[in-house]
């Protein structure tokens, strides 16, 4: 169904790691969606899927999550674990009829404001033409 | 005013928490210490006199000879030492006083100075930075760029929580009215605290040198002279005008030039040796340029490469070869034309010839200095120091972190100028030493 409402897609960022990529990307002025919106969690390993399937209830069309990668301080197997729960999160939302690449993950780091503007412009994009 | 640690002690007696090691400073020697004797088990005090943590390294934008990003690196290890069970740290917090005792513990009054907002409460939204009428030079940025009064040092600053610069405060209440989490406590004042500790690791790092004491650069009088730490500023990741600019006029920088040795083997300034990493962050500076201004030409004045390290000369060839162009001649002056470019006049070593040119930049690639008000912290017995007034070790080649007050050690740069991984290398050979001696006194 075409519509010309921009998707909406929230952003799981870290709270120490990739969050301040995130207001970095604001403070150089990078243009991204408005329709971004972002909660900060301490570790994307503790992720619970069911927040995941929560936000595509709430009208949400995509969730980013922006993980620490093997630079967590909560520990080197926390880019494994959120990977798990993505995986976990992907079979559930096959089951509500939503598509597995509705949800993605990247590792950020604390300055990487471009590319974490890149990761969710072309997110954006894919999403716009699954709804187109 | 006088307060008690609680948490991660092993302890209290009367209102003294006791800590295996008091870690002093927590820039990447700092931090590293603390981790590596943390990890072992061992209960650290960790002080930082800034309000993050961190040190010099956060603020740099890359590092030498790898081209990796230094707050990458330094963010994840600054995260973790924030949130390591074993390490408490405080910052604003500056060493006052340290006792040996006759049981080999060492009393330590520490001034941990008010910021002025309750950092448990405060959320760091920033809300009050947009309300706050004061404006003034954003020391974080090297000057480049304004901050408020209230404010949070930088975007990466951990804890990422606001203060107060309370002298340029003018008390209007503007932030307390906005904060929504009501954390503005202008009523909080210094506060002492009490700690009894096992052993002290002294890492409070080095000084930059400031250029201004040497008039012939024009360094503060001339607005396109800066130091090598603003152009670092300039080309980090958390950048304050996401572009290469020159001061006076904000034109984009064609003609760049490098002054080798600010500070550094000058006897007239009071510091003969080398700096270490002048020549090493002045040639990665470089290489980032080339990157950024690609069509920007990049002199380098120095007197001697010393391109000594792993894949140093390496690094240093990469340059020249991408068209960085290698001047041998010491400055002897610079002077502004009236649109604001600058005229170097130098002995061109390769021809003899007393030569001038101009540049629309000069950068200052400042020297090392030594940090040695720690020394004075040490009440009843004496760490020395050595002649340039680095922290002297006693035992250089066998037990490099050793001082001369026996349970007290040392790590990175309080020591001699060195480089990152060098840096890194000393802290850890302190965290050993420290975890030996810890080891013997159980």
């Amino acid at each position: 169904m075409a519509t010309n409402v921009q998707p909406k897609i929230l952003v799981f960022s870290t709270e120490k790691i990739s969050d301040p990529a995130l207001d970095l990307a604001g403070l150089l002025k990078k243009h991204y969606p408005v329709t971004i919106y972002t909660i900060s969690v301490p570790c994307s390993s503790g992720i619970k899927p069911r927040w995941i399937m929560r936000a595509f209830e709430k009208g949400f069309s995509g969730v980013f999550i922006a993980a620490d990668g093997t630079d967590c301080s909560y520990g080197e197997s926390c880019g494994e674990k959120t990977s798990q729960i993505v995986t976990a999160t992907h079979q559930l939302m096959r089951d509500k009829g939503l598509k597995p690449s509705q949800l993605k993950m990247a590792a950020i780091c604390s300055v990487c404001a471009e590319p974490v503007v890149k990761h969710l412009t072309n997110f954006m994009k894919e999403l716009e033409k699954m709804q187109s | 005013m006088e307060a008690t640690l609680t948490g991660k002690m092993d302890n209290t007696v009367a209102g003294v928490a006791n800590y295996d090691v008091l870690v002093i400073g927590a820039g990447i020697a700092g931090e590293e210490s603390a981790l590596k004797l943390a990890d072992m088990g061992f209960r650290v005090l960790l002080i930082e006199k800034e309000p993050s943590i961190g040190g010099k390294m956060i603020l740099l934008s890359k590092v030498f000879p790898t081209l990796d990003c230094a707050a990458c690196i330094t963010t994840p290890k600054v995260s973790e030492t924030a949130r390591h069970p074993n390490i408490t740290l405080l910052t604003m917090t500056e060493a006052d006083s340290i006792v040996k005792e006759a049981d080999n513990r060492f009393s330590v009054v520490l001034k941990k100075k008010p910021r002025y907002v309750v950092e448990n409460d405060c959320t760091g939204c920033q809300e009050c930075e947009t309300v706050c009428p004061m404006v003034v030079k954003d020391q974080y940025q090297f000057d480049l760029v304004a901050r408020k009064a209230i404010y949070i040092p930088f975007n990466i600053a951990n804890p990422r929580v606001a203060l107060i610069d309370i002298e340029n405060c003018t008390l209007c209440g503007a932030c307390e009215q906005k904060c929504p989490s009501n954390c503005i406590d202008f009523t909080q004042k210094e506060e002492q605290i009490n700690v009894t500790v096992k052993s002290v690791v002294v890492a409070t790092g080095f000084k930059l040198f400031d250029p201004i004491s040497i008039d012939r650069y024009g360094y503060g009088k001339y607005k396109n002279v800066i130091t090598s730490m603003q152009m670092e500023r300039e080309l980090a990741p958390t950048r304050p005008f996401n572009h290469i600019l020159r001061p006076s006029d904000g034109k984009i920088p064609e003609k760049i030039a490098y002054i080798f040795c600010t500070g550094s083997r000058d006897h007239t300034v009071g510091n003969p040796i080398c700096s270490q990493v002048c020549c090493m962050y002045s040639t990665k500076q470089a290489q980032l340029l080339m990157g950024a201004l690609p069509m920007a030409d990049i002199s380098l004045y120095y007197i001697n490469i010393r391109a000594f390290g792993k894949g140093f000369n390496e690094f240093y060839l990469q340059a020249k070869d991408m068209g960085a162009s290698y001047v041998k001649g010491k400055i002897a002056s610079v002077s502004e034309k009236e649109n604001g470019n600058l005229l170097l006049r130098y002995e061109d070593v390769a021809t003899g010839k007393v030569t001038e040119s101009e540049h629309d930049l000069v950068v200052l690639s400042v020297g090392l200095l030594a940090n040695p008000a720690i020394t004075k912290v040490f009440k009843n017995a004496t760490l020395e120091m050595d002649a340039l007034k680095y922290i002297k070790q006693t035992n250089l080649l066998q037990s490099p972190a050793l001082t001369s007050i026996k349970g007290v050690f040392v790590a990175g740069t309080a020591t001699a100028p060195m480089d990152i991984p060098d840096t890194i290398m000393s802290a850890g050979a302190a965290a050993a030493e420290t975890s030996g001696y810890l080891n013997q006194w159980s």
